[in-house]
């Protein structure tokens, strides 16, 4: 299958690390992601919060550019907005009509879009992955957190379990790591308030640190720019604000997937996580402290 | 019996129909489980519980539903649809409630999601993508502007203004020392709703202003933002979006 890449703002800006060992994790697997040309913004939480249809007609201009490619994408929020908006214009014609409006162009709301734990989990398959494993990471307990808008609402994304989703720790588990069983997979970290009401995040993001800390987590990954931001950035203020010690270093599932299959940490960007996972790494030997951040 | 005949007449009136139009999102099947608020991430700190938003707009209390809070503290999450027996989709149902509630000037007071929603739809207008650190500044210019405005209303007596000025630039001049300086700053002259509004606009104006020499650091801020090409098309796009809406 051909694909084209949306990355999306975020992996252009706070989530390059995201970005970086997405391509890098590619790579490895000889998949092969062209960025889509001239890709503008989905929206996001902006858009659908505010003008309804400009929600739908923004990710309908980028995918109707993808010319009958899969469009493959690594943030769960434009992922959210690309698929919400294929459901509605390819479900009700007043909605496609009034898009082509706004577009400019008829778009039927039918390019594929998948998200990369679902190209790799489906396309690429656990036989290849697994062939690329160079260094297991063994003895590493994982808590996987999905976030909100992977699995939800299963209608509309169609990627797993709505409850309890499984893809990423089957992804983990063919990478030598141990995933745990934890009840916060797909609960809310807060994602859009980051900037307008952190008190909200801080609440939230609390609950799920606190709750991976319990289940005896070495650290959490994440499959959202916004997810890890919230629990990464914030982990410092979540600790003051609580009265808390998580110190749980926050990846991407790409950087762990990419650790697991030789990447060095500056092909998976790691020095751009603000709780430093050195220490955890070399401690497991997955990778040479003078490597790591 | 007329009584209840009357206020019977009004379940299922206007705003219901009106949700259900601009959203697709159907109240009137809600049988108030309330399974929505037990696993809404917001419910516990909601002013109305999204069961509760559900029955208000059943009995087509525009008032309490288009001013209440709740509608701006909702995390998108999709959980409530997700598990909602009846499938009301509250998530969607909250989209339409926001853009109603700004049509029809009820924005509760101390919410930041508009201006936000604005500044960031600007930049999707102007270049075609987000930088993220371009946003915060635009934010946080309107946030000030935001802070003078209410500021003017507050009071015509001078001195409050000198002191609010002062306040304001005492807070530029010692980023480092704005919490302290939010709580000793003297608001105490202006009327308890306004201080609210102020309160909370100066913290949303210094939140994380600590966070952009670390963020550079980790390669997480970038100075400069990409631009798309089209801009022409993607104004006339925005125009269309607007003039189309229901
Ligand atoms: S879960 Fe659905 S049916 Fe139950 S109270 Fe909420 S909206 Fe109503
Ligand atoms: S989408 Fe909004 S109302 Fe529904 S559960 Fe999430 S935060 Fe609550």
């Amino acid at each position: 299958m051909s694909y084209v890449f949306f990355p999306g703002c975020s992996l252009d800006g706070t989530a390059r690390d995201f970005h970086r060992s997405t391509l890098a994790v590619a790579a490895r697997l000889g998949l092969d992601l062209p960025e889509l040309p001239d890709w503008t913004c989905c929206g996001s939480t902006a858009a659908h919060g505010s003008d309804a249809l400009l929600a739908d007609a923004l990710p309908a201009k980028n995918l109707s550019a993808a010319a009958g490619k899969t469009v493959a994408v690594a943030c769960a929020a434009c992922y959210s907005r690309l698929k919400t908006a294929n459901h509605h214009i390819a479900g009700d014609w007043v909605v496609r009509a009034r898009v082509a409006e706004v577009v400019g162009s008829d778009y039927d709301g039918r390019t594929p879009v998948m998200h990369l734990l679902e190209i790799l989990s489906r396309d690429i398959g656990r036989a290849r992955i697994a062939a690329a494993i160079r260094r297991p990471l063994s003895g590493l307990k994982v808590a996987c957190y999905y976030g909100c808008l992977l699995a939800r609402p299963p209608e509309i994304t169609r990627f797993d379990d709505a409850e309890n989703p499984t893809l990423m720790d089957q992804l983990m588990e063919i990478a030598g790591a141990t995933p745990v069983d934890w009840p916060h997979k797909t609960e809310c970290c807060g994602a859009s308030f980051s900037i307008t009401d952190a008190d909200i995040v801080l609440g939230l993001s609390n609950q799920i640190l606190s709750m991976a800390k319990a289940a005896g987590v070495d650290c959490i990954v994440t499959a959202c720019p916004l997810c890890q931001l919230n629990l990464d950035m914030r982990q410092k203020d979540i600790e003051a604000r609580f009265g808390q010690r998580y110190d749980l270093p926050i990846f991407y599932f790409t950087q762990l997937l990419g650790l697991a299959m030789g990447c060095t940490a500056s092909e998976l960007s790691l020095a751009s996580l603000v709780v430093a996972p050195g220490a955890l790494l070399k401690s497991k030997g997955i990778c040479r402290a003078e490597a790591t951040p | 019996m007329s009584a209840a005949a009357i206020r019977l007449e009004r379940v299922g009136g206007g705003l219901a129909r009106e949700v259900k139009t601009r959203s697709g999102a159907s109240p009137m099947s809600c049988f108030q489980c309330a399974k929505c608020s037990s696993g809404c991430p917001v419910a516990s700190r909601a002013d109305v519980k999204p069961h509760e938003l559900v029955r208000l707009i059943q009995m087509d209390q525009r008032r309490a539903v288009l001013g209440s809070r709740c509608i701006w503290e909702c995390t998108s999450c999709q959980t409530c649809v997700t598990r909602c027996p009846q499938k009301v989709d509250i998530a969607g149902m909250n989209d339409a409630l926001r853009a109603m509630s700004l049509e029809a000037g009820m924005v509760t007071p101390g919410t930041a999601v508009p201006v936000f929603n604005q500044v960031f739809l600007k930049a999707v207008r102007e270049r075609g993508r987000v930088h993220e650190v371009g946003l915060m500044v635009q934010y946080k210019l309107r946030t000030l502007s935001q802070i003078s405005w209410n500021a003017s209303l507050a009071s015509a007596r001078q001195e409050t203004m000198a002191s609010w000025r002062d306040g304001v630039l005492r807070l530029f001049a010692d980023a480092g020392k704005v919490p302290m300086m939010i709580t000793k700053s003297n608001l105490s002259s202006l009327g308890p709703r306004v201080r609210r509004m102020v309160a909370f606009r100066l913290r949303t104006l210094f939140a994380d202003a600590d966070k952009a020499p670390m963020m550079i650091a980790k390669g997480k801020l970038s100075l400069f933002g990409a631009r798309v090409r089209g801009k022409a098309q993607r104004k006339a796009m925005f125009r269309r979006a607007a003039g189309g809406n229901p």
